[in-house]
């Protein structure tokens, strides 16, 4: 049998079965093991294939800035207050275009040339109201081969410069092309949402303006020099970073420390840091940081992932970004007693025609892998509620916005939860426009699982009258007291609150709520509502049917376990003057801006007395 | 008696080497068909006599109740983001004309909201529910399926109801997100990222039997978005742009359409246009070496499409190193 081995392994088998000691044991393992390996070989052949993506990054994450120039006598910052006053002179010139400085003599021509020429001046204005606008040259370059067009043929025979302006307003690239010989403007190339080579006195700005931000020396350790941020201002590296959501200008300084780089993101259109990022060194898997990988990333490992414990004076509770249903807070406390199982605004119901039918369902939540259409770019806020300059409390807030705000179409949701000392509080939910139309309404779905069985009461004008069954009623349907409460709900001690909608009363120039109550069981076990819910109802009913009445199946409801669903509708306008829900675009140095004309509705909760 | 023992241990130690050396050549032997076996299952496929080079769109056909209601060829099958389900109507002479002749059939908005459909040889239409702002009209559970028009009848019923490798999370709505079809082996291909989140990338490319609806074979783990089938001379490809990632990649078809090898990276969208974290939603082939790929963003989330820019990107074949090339203009 040995015979039949081929030759060219007989060696091999020889020289492996001569040694000696060699147990028979051992040999059997082999022989499994040599079956075993053929037997997986053949069925691994045989399996589908399998990709193989790289998994998620797992970099530590940065923070987001809260949008606000550097406090000047914190942070002294010559250069941006010089920039601002230039701008401002700029402006007030008949061509608003900030020239570059220090060029030769045929580049400073070449820029003038380009200046004065009405075809380089296209958008120097806003077209509406002929405000000028922040125009900046960056740079005036030697003509390039790869800038030859039919237009620009001549320049294979003559002296010729490229001239780029960025239009900080409209996040514009203009890019002529100047025959100096000539004496002419030979060509104007428009480039929207793109930005030139920056020139380095703003490289200077933005590292100035990184290393005097107290965010970048706290997630470092220390204040860092100029020195130490290397600057990204190549052509290259410029990419690398991008403010895609306020379409503004902005570089990114980078600061290394052993295999951790630091990116801090800097808006030069308005002079802040937008926040900062850490990723690994040399990693060419990692992806590029820009505004908004930065903010996706920081909010969503920071809030949508995990609860985050909240203490403040007597108040506990704990809170998360959902998927789909906003900002919700859970277990809440006060002074050690349990009001809040939770709260969310589940849905925002937007409705433009109430005969076509024609609006949106929005669900507010996190950034990313979420079912949410307009998005938190930051985490929420916690500030003092004052009055008469005295803290009485805290508001807990988060933003969510549309990309394009305040642009037709584009939306902008704010929650906002109120903490008072003295034990009250209010959930609200508020609108900054702008929407698709001047005549929407807008229908909040706010959801609150109550804490412990307690039964539910209206005031009638004279009584308070227990709901028996689940149940809805049109807040204008039924009276309120003299403080203003209409509804109540209270444990079997009569410990419990007030519910005092809004009428007005809680925001200056408020409307009322006119919201749709429900009352339903809440059934922990069926999970109606208790998880993220997709989206509750349609966009454009008038009536009740704003999803929570699929809930209502005419069950007990006194000394129970409750969910009180709260649907204010708010109408929006955009009349001048009367503006409410709405924003609109406006010009602020150069720069559009929004003015905003918020709208809040939700009720507050008041303590019943002892 | 010693020498008996001698004996007996040199037979017991020559009957052992026989053994060993006879596992050791049945391994070989098992090697060597495995790495065959492997190499034929996995390697490209030279193209079959008669097909083309190029895109593999060449057959799809205008639907016959389109032609009988008067539409011509031209016409636009739609699913835009307003309009809920699937439209028909004349092809606008004008960029930006407003639609006219518009015709939907009863059943076109049953599935909700949909994503591009695509056409076979016969003029039916297969598209995939795909939600827009949110889910009121595109129920978790029905995302996963690919709905048929009859091209006779016109009659829109749900074609096949792919599985779900998990349970539709919160974090993500969507099911099929991309559709493509192969006119040369009458495959449908739909890519799903059902199940999927955040930590676990559990898409599934499905090649589909256009005419019986079953799954012939699939590619897993891999969360894919638009796609389209190329000819090369060394065989079938399929493109597919990452949900992930900006980055375009592909995989080896055989013949039969079957999936063959692992998937490669073919080039990255990371820094294209303004946004510059685009993702390929939709993949088109145009002459026989021409690649469209139309770049937008995509978060896993329900962000109206007003909100979203999309810009199409030109690249172009090069055969000798079998890559793509970009070829547009665009500014970086």
């Amino acid at each position: 049998m040995y015979d039949l081995i081929p030759k060219s392994i007989r060696g091999i088998v020889k020289s492996y079965t001569s040694v000696e000691h060699l147990e028979f044991n051992v040999i059997q393992k082999i022989r499994k093991f040599i079956a075993t390996s053929a037997i997986v070989l053949l069925l691994v052949s045989c399996t589908s294939v399998q990709s193989h993506t790289p998994a998620a990054d797992s970099t530590p994450v940065g923070a987001v800035v809260p949008r606000a120039t550097l406090n000047p006598e914190q942070y002294p910052l010559p250069a941006l207050q010089a920039q601002a006053t230039l701008v401002q002179n700029i402006l007030a010139q008949p061509v608003p275009i900030q020239l570059m400085l220090g060029l030769d003599a045929e580049r400073a021509q070449a820029q003038q040339l380009a200046a004065v020429d009405p075809r380089f001046q296209g958008d120097l204005w806003d077209a509406a109201t002929g405000a000028p606008l922040r125009n900046e040259i960056f740079g005036v370059y030697p003509f390039r081969e790869s800038d030859i067009t039919q237009a620009t043929a001549q320049c294979q025979q003559s002296k010729c410069y490229r001239v780029e302006m960025y239009n900080y307003a409209k996040n514009l690239t203009t890019i002529g092309m100047v025959d100096v010989n000539a004496q002419t403007l030979l060509a104007v190339t428009k480039f929207p949402n793109t930005q030139p080579d920056v020139p380095p006195y703003l490289v200077d700005l933005a590292v100035q303006i990184a290393t005097e931000s107290p965010e970048v020396a706290a997630a470092l350790g220390y204040k860092p020099d100029s020195e130490e941020a290397r600057m990204e201002n190549t052509k290259t590296a410029l990419n690398l970073t991008r403010c895609q959501r306020s379409r503004h200008l902005c570089l990114a300084p980078t600061f290394v420390t052993g295999e951790d780089a630091l990116w801090a993101i800097v808006d030069l259109t308005e002079g802040v840091l937008v926040g900062i990022r850490w990723t690994k060194v040399g990693d060419p898997g990692a992806p590029t940081v820009t505004e908004r990988s930065l903010q996706d990333d920081v909010v969503s490992q920071l809030y949508c992932e995990k609860n985050t414990p909240l203490a403040r004076g007597d108040w506990n509770m704990d809170f998360i970004l959902t998927s789909s249903d906003g900002l919700r807070i859970s277990n809440v406390q006060y002074k050690n007693r349990s009001l809040l199982e939770s709260a969310k605004l589940v849905d925002w119901h937007v409705n433009y025609s109430a005969t076509q039918a024609f609006g949106y369902s929005d669900a507010v939540g996190c950034p990313v892998f979420s079912q949410a259409a307009v998005v938190a770019f930051q985490g929420p806020t916690i500030k003092d509620l004052t009055e008469n300059g005295k803290s009485v409390g805290f508001v807990l807030e988060q933003e969510f916005w549309g990309e394009q705000w305040p642009q037709p179409c584009s939306y902008f949701y704010v929650q906002r939860y109120e903490f008072y000392n003295d034990g009250r509080f209010r959930v609200v939910a508020g609108n900054v426009g702008r929407g698709c139309g001047d005549n929407g309404a807008y229908r909040p779905v706010l959801r609150l699982a109550l804490a412990g069985e307690n039964s539910f009461a209206s005031w009638t004008g004279s009584a308070w009258e227990t709901w028996s069954t689940e149940v809805w009623q049109l807040q204008p349907d039924s009276a309120a007291t003299a403080e203003g409460y209409q509804y109540r709900f209270a444990d079997a001690n009569g410990a419990g609150y007030y519910i005092e909608p809004g009428r007005g009363q809680f925001d200056a120039g408020a409307h009322a709520d006119n919201a749709f109550v429900y009352v339903t069981l809440h059934h922990p076990d069926l999970d109606e509502g208790d998880s993220d819910m997709v989206t509750i109802g349609p966009c454009c009913n008038n009536n009740y049917e704003q999803g929570p009445e699929r809930f209502l199946n005419d069950e007990p409801i006194e000394n129970a376990e409750l969910v009180l669903w709260y649907v204010p509708q708010i109408e929006n306008s955009g009349a001048p003057g009367q503006e409410y829900c709405w924003a609109k675009p406006i010009l602020d140095r150069g720069v559009y801006t929004a003015i905003e004309y918020p709208c809040y509705a939700g009720p507050m909760f008041v303590p019943i007395a002892p | 008696m010693a020498n008996k023992k001698k004996q007996k241990a040199a037979q017991a130690r020559a009957e052992r080497n026989r053994w060993l050396g006879w596992g050791l050549l049945a391994a070989l032997a098992a090697g060597i068909i495995v790495v065959v076996v492997y190499s034929i299952n996995t390697s490209e496929q030279k193209l079959a006599p008669g097909m083309g080079l190029g895109g593999v769109t060449y057959c799809q056909a205008t639907p016959k109740f389109a032609l009988d209601m008067g539409y011509d060829t031209t016409a636009i099958m739609s699913t835009n983001e307003t309009l809920k389900g699937l439209f028909i109507y004349d092809r606008p002479t004008q960029l930006g004309q407003t639609p006219t002749n518009v015709y939907q059939h009863p059943s076109w908005d049953d599935a909700g909201y949909l994503g591009t459909p695509v056409n076979d040889e016969l003029g039916n239409i297969y598209a995939a529910p795909a939600p827009r702002v949110n889910l009121y009209d595109n129920p978790p559970e029905q995302q996963n399926t690919i709905f048929k028009v009859d091209t006779k009848t016109g009659d829109m019923e749900a074609f096949v109801a792919l599985p779900f490798p998990a349970p539709m999370p919160p974090e993500n709505p969507f099911g099929i997100i991309g559709l493509a079809y192969d006119c040369d082996t009458r495959s449908l291909y739909a890519a799903s990222i059902a199940g999927s989140t955040r930590d676990r990338e559990l898409g599934v490319i499905y090649q589909i039997d256009s005419q019986t609806g079953e799954v012939v074979s699939q590619l897993e783990d891999i969360d894919a978005f638009g796609m389209a089938v190329f000819n090369r001379v060394l065989g079938k490809r399929l493109y597919f742009g990452l949900t992930r990632k900006s980055e375009v990649w592909s995989v080896a078809l055989g013949n039969d359409g079957r999936f063959r090898g692992k998937p490669r990276f073919e080039f990255s969208m990371a820094g294209w246009g303004s946004e510059g974290d685009e993702k390929a939603r939709r993949i088109i082939f145009r002459k026989s070496d021409e690649m469209i790929v139309r770049g937008t963003q995509f978060n896993y989330n329900l962000i109206a499409g007003s909100e979203r820019l999309q810009t199409d990107y030109q690249l172009r074949y090069d055969p000798t190193q079998d890559i793509w090339l970009r070829e547009d203009n665009a500014q970086e």
